[in-house]
Parts: structure tokens; C-alpha cells; sequence
């Protein structure tokens, strides 16, 4: 067998503490007395993040793992108040003028500049639109239609929100003051995700009733396309990422709630790493590589937690043992 | 039938809990009433429920903890306007496994 020095060039570097990340390097840690490497991640993982101040479920969800915003949602009560994530934390941000829940699930990549568009407080849906800018909330042009769980994408200057309670196939597209028709849905259906951008959007899963749909389209900006199914048919799930690189989480497979989470490739749906609780309408936001997902209801209960998703690749240090 | 899984009940304080190593190493799944679920007979899990002051439970008294919280919830739910039902699922049991 080769040795690794006539492999590498040099010897096994002896060391009393770990080196910094450099996949695929190995080394002798002097101190524990253990052969080591630098792997990645085969695929991706869950961790506990930071609690909610305030259990919700059927909020909103924008920006980042380090930089996150939950709004609105069921406590009961009704909710108006948002709460923004560090990466290790939630504090309360600002109180949105109208509380509902079941407003357009993701729109904004940014804690600081989030979109919130439609609900229902039970009684009625809403079309006001709100905008966020990290501090206080203020009123955005109306949506065309009254409306409650719909699926949505974009940014708060060119946001995108379709489907929605009637199962209707409306598509409306947001250019930062007000609302323009866009192409219809192929399929009407509501309590759906969706994530990505205005021209490069993609939806899935919902409910068109019944059942449960396992449906993705796709969307350029002008008309939808169908993608790749779900491998579980899912609604009040949730969803980050882009057209070719999103997640989608946890939700209602009826009669059950799931934990399964599956990524997108722009092609095909993949089954990855459940989460640690089955969940449905929880908030998300984030990319593949890493997310959060908070609140939610077990189904007995609206919950304050929040999970943290790390992507497949992430630097693993790994023990060399012989057996 | 050998028994693949242990229960315990752990308060999830948040950061840190569950962390990416723990979950790289064995699988740990979440039910109502802070029951968690993780394999028996593995080195890592067991260090973890050390981590997090896990109070073992058998699988009865583990099915008993969420039972209670389902049937709360499901009466609940039965007490509810026909409204509110057609636009919300019935929570369900939750059968945990041996």
C-alpha cells in the first residue's frame, strides 16, 4: 500500500489542535491522539435554533437563517407582531397594521425589505398589502382579489403571489407600489408554497380540494410550467430557496402531519432528512444550503420552535479508526 | 422483536439542543409533549440524551404523554364551528413505534 507521503508530497502534518477547514486534508491531532479529516456532509442536517417569543402558526416567513423575519399567524390570538432571527435569537420587530394569518407565505429575501399580502382573520380575507424595512411596517398597493393562503416569491419591488382560497388560478405580480395580472396557474389550489423569484418563481404542493396535491409549476415571468412532482403530496408545508434549488418542508399529508422535507433540483423532487417534529404551516426562510423553519402546529399545538437546515457539504471533521 | 428505539422526555431550550454533529450521528425525532425519540444501544444517542437531562420513559408511558395532548386536542377540534372544521384537519393520533 502507497504510503501518504509518496501520495501527497509531505507527511501527515502532527498537530495539537484541529487546522482550520480544508476539505479533504488529514492530520494527527497530538492531543487526542487520533488520525483525522475534513469531510462533507452526504446529506443535509436539522439543529435547534433560538425559540419564538410567541407560538404561531399560518405566519409569513423572509429572509435568511442569520437574518430571518416571521409575521403574522394563529397563536390564537390573531396576530399582528413580527419577530426577527440572528442566527441564534428572535426579538420582536415591528406590528403590522393588520393582524392575519395565512398571508402570502414567502415573499422577500431580506429581513429588511419582506413583503405581506392577503390572510383572513376567520371572518373575511384580506387584499391589503404591507411592506417591511427591518423597522416598521407600512401599506403597499392592494391586491387585486381577497385572498388567503396563497403561494408566493420575488422581493418586495418584484414580488409574485398566485392560487389561493376559491382554488383560483390568479397570478399577481408586485412591482413595489401595486399589483399587475400575471399568467394563470395551471392548477388552482391554495395553502401552497412557493419561493424564487418574480421571473424565475417556482410553487407546490397544496390543497385543491381535495386531495392533497404533489403539483410544482414553474414561472418565467410571464406563464407557468409543470416541474417535477413531490414524492409526498403535501399542504401547509414550507418552502425556501430558488426555481432550481428549493426545499420544501414538513405539512399536512392528510390525515396525518409530515416531517419529510424534499429539494428541488429544477427537475426532480429528492427526499432528504425529515425534520425532528412533524410540523405543518410553519414560516420559512432561506436557501438550500441553510434555512429556518419556526412555529408551526404539531397538531395539538401551535409551537414557538425553530429549526435550522444545514445543506448537504457542509465541513465535517471526521476520526480515522481501524476495525 | 428487538427493540429499535428509546423515549425520553427533555425540555428543547432552543439553540444548541439538537445540534448539526448530533444530528449527523443518529436520528432524533420529536412528538407532542417533549417526547423524543432516539435508537437504543447507540454510544452518541445516549450521550446526547445525558447532554439534554432526558428523563427516560418507556414507549407506553412515552404514547401515554402524547395521547393526552392528541385527545385535548381533538376534543378541541369536535367542539369547533362546522366552518372551522371545513377548513381544518382533525389532529390525529400519533402511534409511536417499539
Amino acid at each position: 500500500m502507497a504510503e501518504y507521503k509518496s501520495i501527497n508530497g509531505f507527511t501527515l502534518q502532527d498537530v495539537a489542535t484541529d487546522p482550520t477547514i480544508n476539505t479533504g486534508q488529514v492530520w494527527y491531532n497530538s492531543a487526542t491522539r487520533a488520525i483525522k479529516l475534513h469531510a462533507a456532509t452526504a446529506s443535509g442536517t436539522w439543529a435547534t435554533g433560538g425559540a419564538l417569543g410567541a407560538a404561531r402558526q399560518k405566519s409569513g416567513g423572509a429572509g435568511t437563517q442569520t437574518a430571518g423575519l416571521i409575521f403574522a399567524g394563529n397563536g390564537p390570538p390573531l396576530l399582528a407582531t413580527s419577530e426577527e432571527y440572528d442566527g441564534s435569537s428572535w426579538t420582536g420587530g415591528g406590528t403590522m397594521g393588520t393582524a392575519r394569518y395565512a398571508p402570502t407565505n414567502t415573499i422577500g429575501a431580506s429581513q429588511t425589505a419582506a413583503l405581506a399580502v392577503g390572510g383572513s382573520n376567520g371572518v373575511g380575507d384580506f387584499n391589503n398589502t404591507e411592506e417591511y424595512d427591518g423597522t416598521s411596517w407600512a401599506g403597499g398597493g392592494n391586491y387585486p382579489i381577497s385572498k388567503q393562503a396563497m403561494a408566493g416569491a420575488g422581493t418586495q419591488t418584484a414580488g409574485l403571489s398566485c392560487g389561493g382560497g376559491g382554488n383560483v388560478t390568479t397570478t399577481n405580480e408586485y412591482g413595489g407600489s401595486s399589483w399587475t395580472a400575471g399568467g394563470a396557474l395551471g392548477t388552482g389550489r391554495l395553502t401552497f408554497s412557493g419561493c424564487g423569484l418574480q421571473t424565475a418563481g417556482v410553487v407546490f404542493g397544496g390543497t385543491n380540494p381535495p386531495p392533497k396535491a404533489a403539483l410544482t409549476e414553474e414561472y418565467n415571468g410571464t406563464a407557468w410550467t409543470a416541474g417535477g412532482l413531490l414524492n409526498s403530496a403535501r399542504s401547509n408545508h414550507s418552502a425556501c430557496g430558488v426555481q432550481t434549488a428549493a426545499l420544501a418542508m414538513g405539512g399536512d399529508l392528510a390525515p396525518a402531519t409530515t416531517n419529510l422535507t424534499e429539494q428541488y433540483d429544477g427537475t426532480c423532487w429528492a427526499v432528504e432528512t425529515v425534520v425532528p417534529v412533524a410540523r405543518y404551516a410553519q414560516a420559512a426562510g432561506g436557501t438550500t444550503a441553510a434555512a429556518f423553519l419556526s412555529g408551526g402546529s404539531t397538531g395539538p399545538a401551535n409551537t414557538t420552535t425553530t429549526y435550522e437546515w444545514t445543506g448537504a457539504g457542509a465541513p465535517l471533521v471526521q476520526t480515522i479508526t481501524t476495525s | 422483536m428487538a427493540k429499535k428505539y428509546q423515549y425520553l422526555v427533555a425540555e428543547n431550550w432552543g439553540k444548541g439542543f439538537i445540534e448539526i454533529n448530533d444530528s449527523i450521528k443518529f436520528t432524533i425525532s420529536g412528538f407532542p409533549g417533549d417526547v423524543w425519540r432516539v435508537p437504543v444501544h447507540d454510544k452518541h444517542a445516549n450521550l446526547w440524551i445525558n447532554k439534554v437531562l432526558g428523563v427516560i420513559k418507556t414507549k407506553n408511558e412515552a404514547q401515554a404523554i402524547v395521547d393526552a395532548l392528541v385527545e385535548t386536542a381533538q376534543n378541541n377540534y369536535d367542539a369547533q364551528s362546522d366552518a372551522y372544521k371545513a377548513r381544518h384537519d382533525r389532529p390525529t393520533d400519533i402511534p409511536l413505534e417499539e
